[in-house]
């Protein structure tokens, strides 16, 4: 497992070539900087990674305003939907004043306000089999915030193909799930679900409902992994399911083993 | 003998397997994972995997929401 942990990043790490960070860049990331293993190489590392997040909702607002405010170089926004008002209750990216705005151009201007350092790439459309290999080609880390079954599974069969590594994050009322898929040896979705439900037997939150603060936790975790993956500080959640009931505020952790009969991973 | 089925103890029947509790449960088995005291049992185990006492099974469905 200790090859898994290697930094995403480490091919592109160069000591130097890259200068040190400005002024503003230092006294930012200061407490960072000054963090025990962690400090200017990670921080590097982070600016130098590239992260896509599939959808801007519940689980991507909390994601990309922290992998925006550590100072991840690159944040990709994939995302078809515009804000509503029922979007505010958890999507903190937004304000009211962005209610109708399309949410991938809202997120941009909230993130680079936050952060003028990131750049934010913006994907306005929906993911689909036609566009999935495009859109994911030249990041390093995906995250899995999307609010459907079949783009969850088209997402972890076109991550398995590229190598991707996607840091799953999933909710339903008062509970979430967070792990990460797609690293060498370790597990892919469809080792735990080798095929979609029917969708009478996985609810949405549209109808069921969700924990405002749900989607956050699990959010903060999902960004927790990418920066771990994009830094190699850390054990990732690699073969690691973990579960947070949010009513309990208990936390379980299930083992998941790749599948070597795995439909996806299995032949990779 | 009693289980723990998603955080709920129930009774079981002695030598029951996975796939036993999923059929008293009425579980489609090709859309659930099971996890046998926290570790995912392969699905190829279900009907030969026996359950003890004290067990605790949890069986997934995916979540959709994000």
């Amino acid at each position: 497992m200790e090859e898994h942990v290697k930094s995403i990043c480490d091919k592109d790490v160069v000591a130097g070539s890259d200068g040190p960070f400005s002024n503003d860049e230092n006294w930012r990331y200061r407490r960072h900087l000054t963090l025990p293993e962690f400090g200017p190489e990670a921080q590097q590392k982070l600016k130098r990674g590239r992260v896509l997040l599939i959808g801007a909702g519940g689980l991507g607002a909390p994601v990309s305003i922290y992998l925006a405010a550590a100072g991840v170089g690159t944040i990709g926004l994939v995302d078809f939907d515009t804000v509503d008002l029922s979007n505010l209750q958890r999507q903190i990216l937004y304000t009211t004043q962005d209610i109708g705005r399309p949410k991938v151009q809202a997120a941009r201007d909230h993130l680079q306000a936050l952060n003028p350092h990131v750049e934010v790439q913006v994907h306005e459309t929906r993911l689909g089999r036609k566009n999935v290999a495009s859109i994911l080609e030249g990041y390093d880390v995906v995250v899995d915030g999307t609010d459907n079954i079949p783009t969850r599974y088209l997402l972890n069969d076109a991550c398995v193909q590229l190598g991707l590594p996607q840091v799953h994050g999933s909710v339903f009322r008062f509970e979430g799930r967070v792990t990460v898929f797609g690293m060498p040896q370790g597990p892919c979705y469809r080792c735990l679900f080798p095929d979609p439900p029917p969708a009478e037997l996985t609810p949405d939150c549209t109808e069921e409902g969700v924990l405002g603060v749900l989607p956050g936790l699990i959010g903060l975790m999902q960004a927790n992994e990418t920066i771990k993956l994009l830094t190699g500080i850390g054990r990732p959640l690699v073969g690691r399911l973990l579960m947070c009931d949010a009513l309990s505020l208990t936390f379980r952790e299930l083992q998941v083993a790749r599948d070597p009969k795995c439909p996806v991973c299995g032949k990779a | 003998m009693n289980l723990t089925v998603n955080g709920t103890s129930c009774p079981c029947a002695d030598d029951h397997t996975i796939t036993d509790v999923l059929r008293e449960r009425k579980v489609d088995t090709r859309f659930v994972a099971v996890a046998l005291n926290c570790e995912f049992i392969p699905r190829g185990n279900y009907a030969t995997q026996r359950l003890a006492d004290g067990d605790e099974l949890e069986i997934l469905t995916p979540l959709q929401g994000g």
